[in-house]
């Protein structure tokens, strides 16, 4: 019997060692990510430099296409989380701007689309 | 053989078994959460596209400081040749003209710009040695790494608050433990402030004039080339100025610095025998009439030879 309990101790200190090995020592090491998985604020700054760009350009489609980047979310609710996020973290007055003439372009590009499908 | 003298054997089978699955469920059940990542870490052709955007960006803002911080984000020495690299690339594929002037620009402008200083947790004042005035952009940087470091540049921008803010979102930063999910810990956040005295003034700069002319006779080069290097005023290369050549109603562009063996400021072009060629260097440069050359050897042989042409702002 003490055998059996010894073996199953070491079986768990075998998967201890395993777990600690796998996530700590040697995990799984990602490359070649994709633009959907960067982190809130990284995506807000790319975000960011599309609303920069179309502060000149005054092209939504060309930044829909920008935003499509980040994944195949709506443009138009992609630009709204990053400008809550730059809001919570306290963009410049002048980037809350760039971030609403942006949003508005792409509200005004999604409308326009809704008017004309039959 | 008897179970006592078989020993604890049983014991290492049974650590081996728990390894094993404990590797399983670490790498193919439950692994390293694939979230929040970091730019450095995208695709190469997703940092293509975020390249493409900071330049966009950089087009109209003209902040190179902020156009370094993201460029640092993808953890790349020698932005400035990938940038004219990536450039060249987008007008041989067919990418928007405008995007790969935008690379070019940017590539330019940090072939001008110094490297910034290093960053360094000492050299940085603490925030509450600087009082900011209410125009002031404020980021911070807070790097972490296997140990944590923590620097923040706190400086005053004259005009418009500009603030590239990559800030960290209220994950744990402390490294100090083993953290259960490594991959996000490795992830520097980079934001800084621009230091009004590394902005550069866009002003714009003088077109280039042509320095230097020369014939080049060599029969090891086998096409006729125009060699061109364009140097700033103090004889460095400069990378990414267009460069526009005309033929018969052709026209084609290049950049310099996509030879960076050759220099910084190089760029070549393959003429064609008995046809003419005017080439514009930058903007407003003025224009130069080339044709191919003809050599001759030793021996009065001939052949077709290539021309040298240096420009510099005057």
């Amino acid at each position: 019997m003490s055998r059996w309990i010894g073996f199953v101790i070491a079986i768990i200190v075998g998967i201890g060692l395993g777990l600690f090995y796998g996530w700590v020592l040697n995990p799984v090491d990602y490359v070649d990510t994709t633009p959907d998985s960067l982190r809130q604020d990284y995506r807000a700054d790319y975000v960011l430099m599309v609303a920069e760009a179309y502060q000149m350009e005054r092209d939504p489609a060309l930044a829909g296409g920008r935003l499509a980047f980040l994944g195949e979310g709506n443009p138009a609710e992609i630009v709204l989380k990053a400008l809550e996020f730059a809001n919570d973290v306290g963009y410049s007055q002048s980037d809350l701007a760039r971030l609403e003439l942006l949003l508005e372009g792409i509200q005004m590009i999604a409308d326009s689309s809704q008017g004309e499908t039959p | 053989m008897t179970r006592e003298s078989r020993g604890p054997w049983y014991l290492l089978t049974g650590v081996i078994i728990g390894f094993i699955v404990g590797l399983l469920y670490t790498w193919v059940f439950s692994p390293a959460e694939y979230v929040d990542t970091h730019p450095d870490a995208l695709r190469a052709d997703y940092k293509d596209a975020y390249r493409a955007a900071i330049a966009a960006a950089y087009s109209v803002t003209e902040d190179m400081t902020r156009a370094q911080a993201r460029l640092s984000l993808l953890n790349e020495e020698d932005s400035a040749s990938i940038l004219a690299a990536q450039s060249q690339h987008y007008l041989a594929e067919g990418y928007s003209y405008e995007a790969a002037l935008a690379l070019a620009r940017l590539s330019a402008a940090l072939g001008e710009v110094p490297e910034p200083a290093p960053r360094t947790a000492t050299s940085m004042p603490a925030p509450s040695e600087t009082p900011l005035p209410e125009d002031t952009a404020t980021v911070e940087l807070n790097a972490t790494e296997e140990t944590e470091l923590t620097t923040t540049e706190t400086v005053e921008s004259p005009n418009e608050s500009t603030t590239p803010e990559v800030v960290e979102d209220g994950l744990p930063t402390s490294t100090s433990n083993i953290s259960p999910t490594p991959t996000l810990t490795r992830t520097p956040i980079l934001t800084f402030t621009p230091l009004p005295t590394r902005t550069p003034t866009p002003t714009l700069a003088p077109p280039f004039v042509m320095r230097e002319q020369a014939l080049v006779c060599d029969q090891e080069i086998e096409d006729s080339l125009i060699q061109i290097l364009v140097q700033n005023a103090l004889g460095d290369g400069i990378p990414g100025v267009k460069i526009i050549i005309h033929w018969d109603g052709q026209e084609e562009h290049f950049f310099t610095g996509l030879k960076p063996e050759m220099g910084w400021g190089y760029a070549d072009y393959s003429m064609t025998p008995e046809i003419s060629y005017t080439l514009n260097i930058g903007e407003g440069g003025e224009p130069v009439d080339l044709f191919v050359p003809e050599c001759s050897d030793d021996q009065g042989e001939r052949y077709w030879g290539g021309w040298r042409l240096i420009f510099a702002h005057p």
